[in-house]
C-alpha cells in the first residue's frame, strides 16, 4: 500500500535525477565566475594599507628621513619595495612628505645643498620645495610634492598613499 | 627612467631633461667564473637600480652590454664605442659606465665617457637589510660622481 503512495514512475525517476546532477554541473560552472566577478570588489581594502612608520617621540620641527617596504605585486612579479618619506611635526600636526620630485620622478632631499638652506632639493634638474612642500616658481616641479595620508595610533605614525596636494 | 615602455614614452616627451645614459658592462662566463659573473651582475643590477630610482628624471638605465669574461676586453672596445656613439647620436651627452670587471679600467682612457669601476660585494648568504645597507653606502659614494660630472 505504502509502497504504491510512495511510487516514482521511471520519467520522474530520470527527470529528478537529471535536474538534480545537471544543477550541480551549472553551479560548478557558474559559481566561479561569479566569484571571480565580485573578486575587485572583495580586495578593494588592499589598496589602502597603511604601514608603520615611525615613532611620534622621534619627530621634530626638522623633516627627517624614514624608509619603510611592503610587498608590492607588480602583474605576475612579487618584489619589496621601499618608499621613503620625510616627516616632520608642526605642532600637533604631523606631516609626512614623498620625496619623489613632481617634475620627472628623481627622489629629493632636504637641506641638500647649501644654496638652498631648509628647502627640498632636486639634483637633477634643480627643482626647490618649500617646507610645506610648495614648489618654488622659477624651478622645473610644477605642483607641490606629493603628502602622504597619516594617522597616529599608539605614539606610531602609520602611512597610507601618496596624494597631490593641489 | 628605466628600459620600459611606459619610461620611453615619457623619456620622448621629455628627452631635453634626460641627458645621461647609465651603462652597465656585464662580463659573462659559462665556465670557471661562471660564479663570479653572476655576483658581479646581481651586486651592478641592484646598484643600478638604486641609481636608476634616485636620478629618475635626468638618467636612463639601459639594458646591460654584455661579453664574454675570457675575451681580452680590449677586443670589446669597438663595440663599445658604437654603442656610445650611438647613444649620442641618440641625444645623450653623458655616458656613464659601470662595471665591476676590473679589466675595465685599463682601457679607460681609451673610452669617450665616463667609466665608474666598482668592486662587487657578494651577496650571497646576505640578509635583505645588509645588502640595502652596502647599496646606500656605496651610493652615497656614487651620489657626488655624477652631479660632478653635470656640473662639468
Amino acid at each position: 500500500m505504502s509502497e504504491k503512495k510512495h511510487n516514482v514512475s521511471r520519467r520522474q525517476f530520470l527527470t529528478y535525477t537529471l535536474t538534480g546532477v545537471g544543477g550541480f554541473m551549472a553551479a560548478g560552472v557558474i559559481l566561479p565566475m561569479a566569484r571571480f566577478a565580485v573578486d575587485p570588489v572583495l580586495k578593494a581594502g588592499a589598496e589602502s594599507d597603511m604601514y608603520a612608520v615611525a615613532e611620534v617621540a622621534d619627530l621634530t620641527e626638522e623633516p627627517q628621513r624614514f624608509d619603510f617596504s611592503y610587498e608590492q605585486v607588480d602583474a605576475w612579479y612579487q618584489s619589496e619595495v621601499t618608499e621613503t618619506a620625510w616627516i616632520y611635526r608642526e605642532g600637533d600636526n604631523i606631516v609626512a612628505l614623498s620625496p619623489t620630485c613632481t617634475h620627472l620622478g628623481c627622489t629629493v632631499n632636504w637641506d641638500a645643498n647649501e644654496d638652498y638652506p631648509d628647502q627640498f632639493f632636486c639634483p637633477c634638474h634643480f627643482g626647490r620645495f618649500e617646507k610645506d612642500g610648495t614648489n618654488i616658481a622659477g624651478t622645473p616641479p610644477t605642483e607641490p610634492l606629493h603628502k602622504y595620508v597619516t594617522e597616529v595610533r599608539d605614539g606610531t605614525v602609520y602611512l597610507g598613499t601618496a596624494e597631490p596636494q593641489i | 627612467m628605466k628600459w620600459t615602455a611606459d619610461d620611453m614614452t615619457v623619456f620622448l616627451r621629455e628627452k631635453q631633461y634626460i641627458d645621461t645614459l647609465l651603462l652597465p658592462l656585464q662580463p659573462v662566463s659559462f665556465t670557471n667564473e661562471m660564479k663570479q659573473s653572476a655576483s658581479m651582475q646581481e651586486f651592478v643590477e641592484a646598484l643600478t637600480r638604486e641609481m636608476e630610482k634616485q636620478f629618475k628624471g635626468r638618467v636612463m638605465l639601459s639594458p646591460a652590454f654584455p661579453y664574454l669574461k675570457q675575451e681580452p676586453v680590449e677586443e670589446q672596445l669597438p663595440k663599445i664605442q658604437k654603442w656610445i656613439q650611438e647613444a649620442k647620436e641618440g641625444g645623450f651627452s653623458h655616458i656613464i659606465l659601470i662595471t665591476s670587471d676590473a679589466g675595465w679600467k685599463q682601457v679607460e682612457k681609451s673610452i669617450d665617457g665616463m667609466l665608474v669601476w666598482m668592486p662587487f660585494v657578494p651577496f650571497e648568504n646576505l640578509e635583505n637589510s645588509y645588502k640595502k645597507q652596502i647599496i646606500s653606502e656605496q651610493m652615497k659614494q656614487l651620489l657626488p660622481l655624477l652631479t660632478m660630472k653635470w656640473n662639468e
